[in-house]
């Protein structure tokens, strides 16, 4: 019998796989490296699969299903040898790539970036771990900032003062009528609380999306979407399903790849500035939000209550959580969309990125 | 066993040949914006040929013209990277040096580079709107604050009257508050637009475009190389362009109905009138709220300044930008979706 010219795709690239599945944990990625294994007794399964079509194609002497087996084991090769390049892409990417390479890369290896403490041998994914912590705790602290100073606007702008006689004649009407006027001096604070309160909104929005970054990290270690590998594979070889198998396998190498490298991405481009454009001088220490005012309610009665942060310093700050949080991780998803796209048009079918845009 | 090349794939060749030749020497070239992402680049193009070189072989040994038509295919997309790669450099130098403070130049910040230029102006107009218009307006809403809730108390034998008069004064609060929360949301957006520049100016050249580039030399990340050399383009040539030109567009507005020109004027200084709760002045009252309400010279500033100066011009910059790095990206062989981010501006 002639051996099918797929053959000579095929054996290589089944021996490679297997070998993957015994090589190192990828970056301590939960599941990866079982499911890699998986994703090569999927493969095999799947040529089990074929190997019964192709011999029940030569006892039915069916050229159809022999046609089928044909162009199915050439599939299986391709799927085979594309997931050889995803974790050949995740170890050299994700895994063996490290901080300090990245420094490398980019050339920047000054103190701002060093201070934000993330270990030189930290692979990228870890290291954006650490960034998307740093990310959080920053967000957190301009949330408390604002929200500081919209309870401090709270407490001055109810602080009212009794002028006894003071408009209406002096100390003897005081005395003789009680008369007198009150004056709520920072009353008018409440229309910057009002403006603060949209501040609020904001950052609330950006602390949010950080806390969906970081999470969305942690889910990338925990295996979530490494699931899609062997599920990738497995639908490539069936008939109908291999565009929808080629659009998982290229969201796997988006999400391991692509999205912790924009993450640094992002990092490298505006951290450096952190100090330049004083984000660290305006944020100060951070406020204890309890007790806007401090313990000392009596001097505050007397000398009247401590002034708020000075407002445009608060709106930078605002502005900064949202450029860091949000518009920058919008041009990370307008470059990863399109990463995404290409690549599963290139393995089968194309994902429906302007659909997921707008959810976005 | 010799291997026939054909002329067309001779032709090819001359070029890439010559390209590769030439390389070695670009990457210990004098660096034009980074110390390392050259080399970085080079790297990756050899990578790419090394890749290519396989492909072909591969396809020789197994006699699969589909394998040997893919590696004829990227090898051209391989030369055209090394082109953009060599033509980014000179391109880069050219406009440092030249075309950067041109656009300046046009733009009105003569002497200095097109970013440069663009932050001079984006700090000056932050620094007016802070001065002029956000602590001017704060400091008039807690003045008005702190009058109008000023109350007569007066009593007599036990019985006493509380008498909030000076409240009227609030009747301006709500107009005055609408403004002061306008004006610092705009001061929001340039500060945004100061973050884009100050990233432009610093770090888009060192971490994006290297970073792009070396995505582009492979064929499964081309979209997102060309996504982020269009990126690159867009904010360090384009948005400050349209940052300058967007001033430009406003100082040759001419309103025949102003009285004076919004650029440089101020908005008329008004103060809170001192009310006495016992003896409320009708007249200092009165004079108030025509100089609130009345005043060409209060709201038409205001309105000048934060809604053409700085929102609308901060939304147009940021959108022609985006349409240009949509078109950019288009011919660097990546669709890419910036609708999510018009939204967002």
């Amino acid at each position: 019998m002639r051996i099918p010219k797929t053959a000579a795709y095929v054996l290589p690239a089944l021996v490679l796989l297997a070998g993957t599945g015994f090589a190192q944990s990828y970056c301590q990625i939960q599941d990866l490296s079982s499911l890699t294994l998986l994703t090569g007794l999927a493969a095999l399964a799947s040529a089990a699969m074929i190997a019964l079509g192709f011999m029940l194609g030569q006892i039915l002497q069916n050229p159809k299903i022999l046609v089928w087996a044909k162009i199915e084991m050439g599939q299986l090769a391709v799927s085979a040898m594309i997931v050889i390049l995803v974790v050949a892409g995740l170890n050299v990417f994700a895994c063996n790539l490290a901080f300090s390479d990245v420094k490398q890369f980019t050339g920047i290896n000054d103190a701002s970036i060093n201070s934000l403490g993330i270990p030189n041998n930290a692979n990228l994914i870890d290291a954006s771990k650490d960034y998307g912590r740093w990310l959080v705790g920053f967000n957190h602290d301009v949330l408390v900032k604002i929200r500081s100073n919209i309870g401090k606007i709270e407490l001055r702008a109810a602080f009212s003062r009794w002028e006894c006689g003071s408009d209406a004649g002096g100390f003897i009407s005081c005395l003789v009528g009680g008369a007198g006027n009150s004056v709520a001096k920072y009353s008018g604070e409440y229309t910057i609380s009002g403006m603060l309160g949209g501040l609020l909104n904001t950052v609330s929005a950006a602390y949010l999306s950080s806390i969906f970054i970081l999470f969305t990290l942690e889910f990338l270690t925990s295996g979530l979407f490494a699931y899609f590998l062997p599920i990738g594979i497995m639908l490539r070889s069936v008939p109908f399903m291999r565009g929808f198998g080629g659009a998982l396998i290229a969201l796997v190498l988006v999400m391991y790849v692509g999205y912790p490298v924009m993450m640094m991405a992002n990092l490298f481009l505006w951290y450096p500035s952190y100090s330049s454009m004083d984000v660290h001088a305006k944020l100060g220490t951070a406020p204890n939000e309890l007790s806007p005012i401090g313990d000392n309610a009596v001097s505050a009665l007397i000398n009247g209550p401590p002034d708020i942060d000075p407002t445009p310093d608060l709106i930078f700050l605002s502005t900064t959580s949202f450029f860091v949080t949000m518009f920058l991780p919008a041009i990370n998803f307008i470059v990863l969309a399109a990463a995404a796209r290409s690549l599963s048009r290139m393995l089968g079918d194309e994902i429906d990125i302007s659909r997921l845009a707008q959810m976005v | 066993m010799g291997m026939q090349i054909n002329g067309k794939a001779r032709m090819a060749l001359v070029p890439a040949l010559l390209l590769l030749c030439l390389l070695p020497g670009y990457a210990y070239s004098q660096p034009v914006v980074s110390t390392s992402w050259q080399g970085y680049s080079v790297l990756a193009f050899l990578i790419s040929v090394f890749v290519l070189a396989l492909m072909y072989m591969a396809g020789f040994a197994l006699n699969s013209n589909e394998l040997k038509i893919m590696a004829h295919d990227e090898f051209y997309q391989v030369i055209a990277t090394a082109v953009m790669i060599g033509l980014f450099v000179s391109v880069l130098a050219w406009v440092n040096s030249s075309l950067s403070p041109s656009l300046a130049a046009a733009g009105g910040k003569s002497g200095m580079s097109l970013l440069d230029g663009a932050i001079s102006y984006n700090d000056g107009l932050v620094s007016a709107t802070v001065s002029n218009y956000q602590s001017y307006l704060e400091n008039l809403v807690r003045d008005l604050g702190r009058e109008s809730s000023k109350s007569a108390y007066c009593s007599f034998l036990g019985a006493g009257m509380n008498v909030v008069i000076c409240s009227s004064l609030n009747a301006m609060r709500g107009s005055l508050s609408l403004a002061y929360n306008t004006v610092s949301f705009a001061l929001a957006d340039l500060y945004a637009q100061r973050w884009i520049l100050q990233i432009s100016n610093t770090m888009l050249l060192s971490v994006i475009l290297p970073l792009g580039i070396f995505f582009r030399s492979f064929k499964f990340s081309r979209a997102a190389g060309g996504a982020l050399i269009a990126v690159t383009i867009g904010f360090y040539l384009i948005f400050p362009a349209a940052v300058l030109f967007g001033d430009m567009l406003v100082r040759t507005l001419s309103c025949s109905s102003c009285a004076y020109s919004y650029l440089v004027a101020p908005p008329a200084s008004i103060s809170v009138p001192t009310c006495n709760p016992f003896n409320p002045s009708n007249s200092q009252m009165e004079g108030f709220f025509r100089a609130v309400v009345q005043n060409k010279g209060f709201y038409e500033p205001i309105v000048f300044h934060v809604i053409v100066r700085c929102v609308m011009m901060t939304i147009l910059s940021l959108l022609i930008t985006l349409t240009a790095i949509r078109s950019i990206a288009q011919y660097l062989g990546a669709e890419i979706e910036v609708s999510g981010l018009v939204r967002l501006a």
